[in-house]
């Protein structure tokens, strides 16, 4: 009786070990096209659009005031003001949707909380799991901006310079980015100076302001222009 | 209706096309309904754990022993059930199409952003054996910048098994030969159509010429179709060399078979009215199949196949 038991769990056992217990898949897993160097810096061109907007989110933030740059109106103060805790929301209709979390202190990073009228210094930041929701490319398709700026405050003059870095989510693929010495100033004009990173696939384009409408962009030895009206790039 | 009970349709009614799901909208979807809302290319990928499954799974369960008496009448009526166990990756695919008018997936007219470029197009989401209640998407592409992109349809049953059943008639004892017959009536089903399975093989045992081997030993062929209304058509054969030994209360046996499926699909595309045919042949060429049978007054077998992919076989048997 035990010699047949052995028979014929000894086929099931072989069987079971040759085969293991799943098949092999039979539905496609294409890789996503390959990205090349003008896609990656098509990517930055309208990252680099949307950090004119992004990147003084800090400086403008005065409570409900309209200081335009597209930040809308859509103010919210969340919570008293000595804490140094604000919430922005880009307004309706606005290419950019979502909450911004701003903290502001006294003294630089290692200083007190206060309110965003004496600060000169700000962190802003995406919650995990809610980026911003971004649409500039025209027919539709939304991006997704995560981020956490810093920002060195200088109120008497109008100005900051933002760096700080976050992923963003184009379709299928997931690019990482960095700002770093970004003047931003607080009059409605573009960056004087600074400049972004983005790698995505292992290809890395860096932007840098022109100090006016446009941002140079040099990906892989090519390099090309954006307006940053549009986030658009000119081949030069 | 229930996720199991969902199941039991498909195996009891043979349903692939008119098995329905319900996503967590509430809303019914069935196979032939879902398809109507893609293009050739999506549905290809979208069904293909159903195709290769089905193929692997039709040509399983053949023999439960090798042994074929030479001239005594032996007559076995049996009911197997089958089940491809897919792989976690077949419950979502991703097909990319390279260098393609984004007209042509987007229904894009003169005026519209990147009307007449040509891009890529990434399709994905749930297959067939996919979360209902996840909905795929098709992208367009280019320059690497998603510009369009569109919803497209969710799973309809979450499953790794593509299950099958098999009623069979077996019918042998003249020199050692062994006529199969599978077979169902046809049975018309509202919104596909008349479906049907008929399947016959034949099956030869040399024992009686080789009298000394220590096992049985039988080689055989087996054909099928299913139709399952205008939606889908499957063809399957296999020719297999089986060995089995009698124990006391048991069979083990063991076989090796070269095999091939067909799917043929069929449907009309809602938007745009386009009548969309494909057919997409089985990756399942060969197996090794290992199992055995009790003798309990009525059999019970069980056995394993394996190949590029695995099924599993269950099977009742009344006969001598």
């Amino acid at each position: 009786m035990r010699r047949q038991t052995i028979s014929i769990l000894a086929p099931a056992a072989v069987a079971f070990l040759l085969g293991g217990c799943c098949s092999d898949p039979t539905a496609p897993h294409d890789r996503l096209p390959p990205l090349e160097n003008r896609g990656v810096a098509a990517q930055s061109g309208y990252l680099a659009a949307a950090m004119v907007d992004v990147a003084p989110v800090s400086m403008l933030y005065d409570n409900g005031k309209n200081k335009d740059k597209g930040l809308g109106d859509g103010f919210d103060l969340a919570a008293g003001a000595g804490d140094g805790d604000y919430i922005f929301s880009f307004a309706s209709g606005d290419p950019m949707q979502g909450t911004v979390y701003l903290h502001f202190r006294q003294g630089g990073a290692e200083g007190t909380p206060c309110s965003f009228e004496t600060a000169d210094w700000a962190r802003a930041w995406t919650a995990a799991g809610r980026p911003l929701i971004v649409d500039l490319v025209p027919g539709g398709v939304s991006w997704l901006l995560g981020l956490e700026l810093l920002s060195d405050i200088d109120r008497a003059a109008g100005a900051a310079t933002v760096s700080g870095g976050g992923i963003l989510v184009v379709g299928d693929y997931t690019a990482d980015w960095s700002v770093a010495g970004l003047a931003v100033v607080d009059s409605g004009n573009w960056p004087s100076e600074g400049g972004l990173t983005l790698t995505n696939e292992g290809i890395t384009a860096v932007v840098t302001y022109n100090g006016d409408h446009t941002a140079t962009v040099e990906v892989g030895g090519e390099t090309y222009i954006v307006d940053l009206n549009t986030g658009q790039l000119n081949g030069i | 209706m229930s996720r199991s009970c969902l199941l039991l349709v498909i195996v009891f009614l043979l349903a692939g096309a008119g098995a329905r799901a319900q996503n967590g909208n509430g809303e019914d979807w069935d196979l032939e309904s879902l398809l109507t809302q893609v293009g050739r290319e999506y549905a290809i990928a979208y069904s293909a754990p159903l195709v290769q499954g089905w193929g692997a799974a039709q040509n399983s369960g053949f023999f439960h022993t090798a042994s074929i008496p030479r001239s005594r009448l032996s007559i076995f009526l049996g009911l197997k059930v089958m089940g491809t166990y897919l792989s976690k990756d077949d419950q979502t695919f991703r097909r990319v199409i390279r260098g393609v008018p984004l007209d042509d997936y987007f229904n894009l007219q003169p005026g519209d952003p990147y009307y007449g470029e040509v891009g890529d197009i990434v399709l994905e989401g749930p297959t067939i054996f996919g979360d209902p209640d996840v909905t795929g998407k098709a992208t367009g592409y280019v320059n690497g910048l998603p510009v369009y992109q569109t919803e497209t349809i969710g799973g309809l049953v979450e499953s790794r098994w593509m299950p099958l059943f098999a009623p069979e008639l077996q019918v042998g004892g003249f020199a050692g030969l062994r006529a199969t017959l599978r077979w169902l009536p046809e049975f018309e089903q509202s919104d596909i159509g008349k479906t049907r399975y008929l399947g016959y093989g034949l099956q030869w045992s040399p024992g009686f010429l080789l009298p000394d081997l220590p096992v049985d030993v039988m080689i055989g062929f087996f054909k099928q179709e299913i139709d399952l209304g205008a939606v889908i058509e499957t063809d399957a054969s296999s020719i297999f060399v089986a060995v089995s030994r009698d124990l006391a209360l048991a069979t083990v046996y063991a076989g090796l078979a070269r095999e091939s499926s067909t799917m043929k699909v069929s449907y009309t595309q809602a938007d745009t009215d386009m009548q969309i045919d494909f057919e997409v042949e089985g990756d399942m060429g060969a197996r090794l199949t290992l199992g055995a049978a009790l003798n309990l007054g009525v059999r019970l077998n069980f056995e394993m196949s394996v190949g590029k992919l695995n099924v599993y076989t269950a099977g009742l048997i009344l006969g001598f």
